[in-house]
Formats: C-alpha cells, structure tokens, sequence
C-alpha cells in the first residue's frame, strides 16, 4: 500500500481561532477516506488545506511523495488535486459542457492566437476536450444536458455535475465536500454507487459527508474529527464501535438508529 | 525651509485637508452603505458654494449661517438624487456599475446644469474674514485657514456625535455592516440610504463654503476636488470613516508640502503614484495597517 | 453568456449590418458624415476591447484611454518624427501597448472598487506623461501633421479609404473576439469571472489570464489608437484623460455588458449622440447626462437586450406563435 496523499501536522489559525489543530495522516492510493466530525470540526477547512484554497499556518503536505504545501491551488489541480464545494461553485451562466471543460484547462496548450487564429492545434484540442468532457458527464448521467445553462439544472444534478468537472481529467486525488448534502436516499444511494465506480478507475478520494450510511457504506477508512483534532481513525466497523466517536460526534441512539437503517 | 515658512505650509496643508476630510467622508459613508463609488459628490460640494454664495448675495449672512445654508442645501439636493434617481435604479434591480456610471451621469447633469444657472464665470466669495492675519510664533497665518480648520473639526466632531449617539446614525452603522439584518431589525433601508447620501450631501456642501471661501466657486470647482477627496479616501481606507478623515488631512499636508519640491506639472501625479502604491501594498489604506497593528 | 437566437437569424442581422456600413460612404459621400462615422467605428473597436475585459473577465477597468493614447502617439511619432510607413506605426501601436499593460500585472490580484481605482491612477498617470514629456509627444502643443494611413503599395488617403480601413478593423476584432470566447481562453476569463475560486480548483492559473486579458484589451485599445491618430491627423494629451476612459466604460454599459455586439452600438451612441444633441447648443450636455441616467435603468442588457428583446417578439409573432395575448384567427 502506497501513500498517496501525506498530512504531517497541518495547523491552520483564523485569528484567534484554531480550526486545524496538529491534524496528521496518510491517505494510501486507492482508497476511500471518510472524514466526518460535527459542523465546526475543521472538515472542510482541511480540503480547502489540501486542495490549496487556504495556506497552512504550520505543517506539511505530501502527494506521492512531493511536497505540495507551498504550491498554489492551480499548480495542485494541475498535478492531480481536484475537488467539490460543499455550497457548490459552479459557473452558472456557462453551459454544462462548458463547465466541465473548464476541468480540462491545466492539460491544454492552446492560446489567445490559436484561438483568433483557428489552428489545426487548436480544432484538435477542442474535439479533444469535448469529447473527454462528454465521456466524464457520461460516468455523472448528465451527457443529455449538455447544452443546457448549469443555472438552469435542478439541485441534484449541478451536485453531480461538479463531480464531473473534478473527475474529467482523471485526478489521482478528488476531494468531495458533502457532495450527498440535499439528495434524497435514492440520488445518494446512486452517489455511492458513482463513488465507487470512480474510484475503481483509479481516483483515491477523501469524502466529507454528514450522510452515516454514505460515509459508512463507501468508505474504506475514516477519519473523526473533532475540535479541529484527530479524533479517531480506523475502519468503519472501527469507528462505529470507537466509544470517543459515539459520544463526541454520533450520540449512541442516533447512531444505532443510523447504522440499522444501513446494515 | 524656515521654521515659519513651515508652520504657514502645515496650516495651509491642515485647512485644504480638512475639506478634503469633509469631501472623503461623504465617499466613505455612500460606499459603505451602498458599494457605489459616488461621482457627483464633487459636484454635490460645487452645489454648496454655490448655494451658500446665493444665499449670501439674497441676505448677507455672517460666515458660519453660509456654512449651515450649504450643508443644509448640499444634503437636501443630495437627498433629492438619490430618493429620484439611485433608489428608482435600484428598485429595477440594475447592476451595481450602471449606478456608478448614472452618478456620472448626475456629475454631467449639475456641472452643466449649474453652467446655466450661475455662468461660466467663477464668483468670488465676500471677504468674511478679518484681513490681519494671527501670530503663530514667527508665522503668520490667515485667520481664514484657522476657522476653516476649527469648522471642519467641529463638523467631524458632530458626525461621529451623530453616529455613535443618535438612533438614526446607529441604524446607518448597522446598515452599513449588514444590510439584509439591519432590516430583518426593523430598520427602513430605503430612509437610511436617504439619511447616508444626505450625511454626505451635508458634509460636501459644507466643504463646498469652505473650499469657495478659499478659492472660488464656479460650475467646474468641484471635480478635482473631488477626486482628490477620492483618493484620500482610498489612502486612509476605502470605507473607514477614521481613515477618511486621516486620509483627507494627510492628503492635504502631503499636497501642500509636495507643491513646494516637486515640479508643478508632476504636483498631481505625486498623489496618484501614492493612490497605486497604497492600492498594491495596503489595499485597505491606513485603516487596514492599524487594524492589523492591534 | 450564449445568444438566444437560432444561428441564422444572426449571421443575417451581422451581414445585413455589414452591408450597411460598406454603403454608407457611398450613399452618404460628405466628408463630415464620413468622418464622424469612421470615429464611431474607432472607439468601438475600443469598446470591443473594454467589453472582453469587463463583461468576459470581470476586470472593471477605467484604463482603456491609457492605451488609446499610447497608442496613437506611438503611430503618431513613429510615422511624423522617424518618417515610418503606417503599418509598423500600427502594429507598434498594438504592441507597445501590450507591453505597458504589463505594468499592470501588479494589480490584477485587486478586485472591484479597487482594481477600477487603481486602473484609474494608472490613466492619470499615463495622461500627465504625455502631457509633460514634450520632447516626446509635443505636449500640450499636440502631435501635428500625422499623415494618412497606408497598407502597402496603396495610400489610403482620404476619408473614405480610411473609414474602409477602420470598418476593416473593426470587423477583424469583432470576428476575433467572437473566436476568442468558445475557446480555451475564453472559458478561462468566464470561469474566473464567474467563480475565481472554482476556477483556480480546476487548474486555471487567475493571475496569468487576469493579466493576459489587460494584455490582450490593451494591444486592441492600442491599434485602435493607431487608427486615431491617422483619422484626426492631431493629437492632444487632453484627448486621453481618465474621462474617456470612462466614456467608453459607458459604451460598453449602454450597449449591454457581454454582448460585443452591443459595445459597438454603445460606441455609436456615444460618439453620435453628442452631435445629434449639438442642435440643443448649451442644453446639449445637460440633455446627455440625463440620457446617461435614463439608459442606466435599461439595466444588465443595456440597448442590446432591448434590440434582443424587441427582436425576439417580431420572431415569435412572425413564426405564428401567439404571443399569449393576441385571438387566435381561423383562416376562411
């Protein structure tokens, strides 16, 4: 088992505030890491940590090896880092297609005179992308609605299509941010289902979600926050029966309840 | 440079900054409240000493009831503006920009508007103030500089009075940090967005006396004021109102001084190197650089 | 951000204006009608420029006189002072302007109020050295004597060779903005203008394309420059303060903010209407700053959502539709 992805001692402070407190762990290639913990807990401010939205006040960042703590948020997407937004961060006014060409920006060469111009090059790239493009909303079950303005698609579907504009240039790490957040049993049961399939295909994925039987049922590891700190980690069948985590985060009526609608 | 030559420049720099105080809070509070970048207010401390000038040829009045007419007045015509225009624009939900360019548009409108009312010619002020000049240790200074400094503190004293104090001055703070709440608070938003373009109305007719008495009034008087205003503004923090009134005084001094070293025909560009500086390395202005020296 | 109308109805509308302004000169031959015109054409390519910048990328700049005015006076010296052809005075234009917009690079991570306030020093700035360098530009004498254009063998000399010119370029960049926008570059500025921060997750370097717009915006503003200064054949500092630039801000305001289309009717407006209004003599101004107000309440789409609008419900009636409020007839 390779790690993918290395956080040694991430620390993040807003003013006065510690979100991030001396968070360290190792995500292997290929797997599913879960990260719950209650609101507040510093979840997303890891992803946005990872994903280079905001710097760390100490600590480092690997991925395969390198180290990534100093490197913009574009340099990350460019190497492989892509995520979702928890308050979904679409391009409303550009198309559905469009939106998840924007995905595919890193890996293209092309420029402002290719463009004015009309470069073989450039008629390449854009064929290019469009197709791989259609392929990603293809895996998301959006391929019909292309065409549309992303403003004008109803709520699960903008869900699964920022999925597709992370996946279409075959990230080795997507981060997901409560991507399941307003989907109904069925919408996240096929969430699972798309999860899996992606990480079949070689993504390893780390998944915030609030959803217990998501989290429980796609992940091949968790890690609890709570307070900004590690709380616990382990397998679910682990964490499920962690005494911290139950009280700290799941409450033990509530988590049975959770866990006998999932098993 | 003499120890009185110095003296007479800081007051010099001291009154113009004072004005540009005034002129900057009117820009500060509109752009807090409302996010727009108010292009008539220079016009709206022109309307000032203009009414002021008028009101003085009708009756003449001692200095201080010009001063109180052209505030009166620049705050009434600035609550006409925006209760007839802005307010119409935003009920038809245009975008912020097409605010900002119809305020230039209102610039347009009162410079060319008052070209016909009051000539193209500039009118001088009544000589309201007595001619000898007072003795500040071997400096001798313009009694004129003085009251316009002492005026204009006064003013800020009653403005941040105002705010701190008065119900109606709080519901234009908590409008300002947060609209959407301050309503959900019961706070009528289309009254404190009058009462803040009247605040500003008031304080640049006011600065409008002052900068006539000094000068003179004319239709144009106000745009490079206003700019300036502008600019202090920026410097001292766009949206802080200490740093409006910093920035303002500051920019005087700064102005008044630099005319001294630097060639005339460079003495503008000094304050907008300064305006791209402050923007590259303290985009929050002064007000940024205390708030983080806490 | 994609027209609603079918295809077709575009392409006719683009060429049947095309073919309107290719008769102009011939239907109208007074040099005035001519010259004023080929102006209108010049500050919308201009405008076209500004457009891509602000409705396209986000970037409220008030900086386009800035480079109008490097423009021209680079033209303007090249081809009086060093006795230049036009083109290398053209292309000199577009590309010393390029490089100055580099200056700019600094403030591109500003947004809103401030990036526009610094763009707006940056045209003052711009404005007092060409005033003041008057070893270079002449200052306040102006730059006299700029000849007429040329593109090779053949002279454009004249208003109507010129205003050929300057219809040619403005349909070049009209078409090649069109291009830029579907493309790779195009979605990059949209998406940082629609979500920096979703944009910079999905590997678009902000600051590079940020940059590269002003780029791009100046070298157009620039050749556009170029062609003024060969149009008017004099060239004033005071033709290049930070109120044009604000001028042609409101071009693109009126026309409608991302509608290339409509930056250059707001272009038209701008530059026709002041003389429209010169019958009204001293109430001309006064009349233009109300019109300003008025056509501010035209809101988001500016005059082109109008002409879409109005256009849309000819389509509709034209096709059959009802238009919900119209009997329904049985034909006998």
């Amino acid at each position: 088992m390779s790690v993918l992805l290395d956080l040694q001692g991430l620390v993040r402070r807003f003013g006065g505030l510690t979100a991030v407190d001396n968070v360290s762990t190792s995500i292997n290639l290929g797997e599913i890491r879960g990260l719950i913990g209650p609101n507040g807990a510093g979840k997303t401010t890891i992803l946005n940590l990872i994903s280079g939205l905001t710097p760390p006040s100490a600590g480092r960042m690997l991925l395969a090896g390198e180290d990534i703590t100093g490197l913009r948020a574009d340099k990350r997407a460019a190497l492989g880092v892509r995520r979702t937004f928890q308050n979904l961060k679409l391009f409303r006014e550009l198309t559905v297609l469009q939106n998840v060409m924007v995905g595919l920006h890193a890996g293209g060469r092309t420029g402002v005179i290719d463009a004015i111009i009309g470069t073989p090059r450039q008629r390449r790239e854009e064929r290019t992308m469009t197709e791989q493009s259609l392929r990603a909303l293809h895996t998301v079950g959006l391929a019909d609605k292309s065409d549309r303005p992303a403003a004008a698609l109803a709520y699960g579907h903008r869900r699964l299509l920022e999925i597709a504009r992370a996946i279409v240039a075959t990230p080795s790490v997507l981060l997901l941010d409560e991507p399941a957040a307003g989907l109904n049993p069925t919408e996240a049961a096929s969430l699972v289902d798309l999860i899996r399939r992606i990480n079949a295909r070689g993504m390893t994925i780390v998944l915030i979600e609030h959803q217990m039987d998501v989290i429980m049922s796609a992940c091949s590891r968790i890690t609890v926050l709570n307070y900004g700190k590690k709380l616990a980690e382990g397998t679910p069948a682990e964490i499920r029966a962690d005494e911290r985590v139950i009280e700290a985060y799941l409450g033990r009526a509530g988590l049975e309840e959770r866990i006998a609608g999932h098993a | 440079m003499s120890g009185s030559q110095f003296i007479e420049l800081a007051v010099g720099g001291l009154a113009l900054g004072c004005i540009y105080s005034l002129i900057a809070l009117g820009f500060t509070i509109i752009i807090r409240a409302t996010g727009v970048l108010h292009f008539a207010q220079g016009e709206v401390v022109m309307l000032g000493a203009m009414f002021g000038l008028t009101a003085f040829r009708i009756v003449p009045l001692p200095f201080i009831a010009l001063l109180v007419v052209g505030m009166l007045l620049g705050g009434l015509a600035a609550i006409a503006i925006e209760l007839g225009i802005y307010r119409t624009l935003r009920v038809r939900r245009v975008p912020l920009m097409n605010i900002i360019i119809a305020t230039v548009g209102v610039s347009i409108l009162l410079q060319n508007g008052s070209q016909l009312v009051w000539g193209s010619e500039p009118m001088a002020y009544p000589k309201l103030f007595g001619a000898e000049a007072y003795a500040l240790g071997p400096a001798r200074v313009a009694p004129q500089l003085v009251w316009i400094i002492v005026l204009g503190v006064v003013v800020m004293v009653l403005l941040q009075l105002f705010l701190r104090l008065t119900r109606t001055g709080r519901a234009m703070r908590a409008a300002a940090q947060d609209a959407d709440t301050a309503q959900l608070m019961g706070i009528n938003l289309t009254r404190t967005t009058a009462y803040t373009y009247g605040i500003a109305g008031v304080l640049g007719g006011g600065a409008g006396v002052l900068l006539g008495s000094l000068f003179y009034a004319s239709f144009s008087m106000g745009f490079l004021p206003g700019i300036k205003a502008f600019v202090a503004a920026t410097l001292g923090g766009l949206g802080s109102i200490g740093g409006a009134m910093v920035g303002g005084i500051l920019f005087g001094l700064i102005e008044t001084f630099a005319s001294m070293l630097v060639s005339t025909a460079y003495k503008d560009a000094v304050g907008m190197i300064l305006l791209i500086l402050i923007l590259l390395v303290w985009p929050q202005g002064l007000a940024g650089l205390m708030q983080r020296a806490r | 951000m994609e027209s609603a109308f079918p295809a077709r109805y575009l392409w006719i509308a683009r060429a049947a204006v095309l073919a309107i302004f290719i008769a102009i000169p011939l239907v109208y031959p007074q040099k005035y009608v001519v010259h004023i015109v080929s102006l209108a054409m010049i500050f919308g390519v201009a405008a076209l420029a500004l457009q891509l910048l602000v409705g396209f990328a986000g970037l409220l700049s008030i900086g386009q006189a800035a480079f109008l005015g490097i423009g021209a006076y680079t033209s303007g010296i090249l081809t009086t002072t060093l006795q230049m052809p036009f083109e290398l005075g053209f292309l000199a234009a577009g590309i010393v302007a390029g490089v100055a917009s580099l200056a700019l690079v600094p403030i591109t991570r500003l947004t809103g109020v401030y990036l526009a306030v610094a763009t707006l020093g940056f045209t003052i700035i711009v404005h007092l050295v060409l005033l003041n360098e008057e070893w270079l530009t002449g200052g306040s004498f102006g730059l006299l004597r700029i000849p007429w254009p040329s593109l090779g063998p053949w002279s454009l000399r004249g208003e109507v060779p010129t205003y050929y010119l300057c219809l040619g370029v403005l349909v070049l960049t009209f078409i090649a903005l069109h291009r830029v926008i579907p493309s790779r570059f195009g979605r990059a500025l949209q998406a940082i203008m629609l979500d920096e921060d979703a944009a910079r997750a999905s590997g678009v370097d902000v600051t590079y394309y940020k940059s590269l717009a002003f780029v791009v915006a100046a070298v157009i503003t620039g050749f556009s420059g170029s062609l003024f200064a060969h149009h008017t054949h004099y060239l004033n500092p005071n033709d290049f303060t930070f109120w044009k630039s604000i001028e042609i801000l409101i071009m693109v305001a009126v026309g409608g903010m991302g509608s290339f289309a409509g930056a250059v009717v707001g272009a038209f407006v701008m530059t026709l209407l002041p003389e429209y209004l010169r019958a009204l003599d001293q109430y001309r101004m006064v009349i233009f700053g109300a019109l300003l107000i008025v056509s501010m309440g035209l809101g988001h789409r500016g005059l082109a959502g109008l002409f879409a609008h109005a256009a849309r419900s000819v389509l509709r009636l034209r096709s059959g539709e009802t238009a919900g409020v119209l009997p329904q007839r049985s034909t006998p």
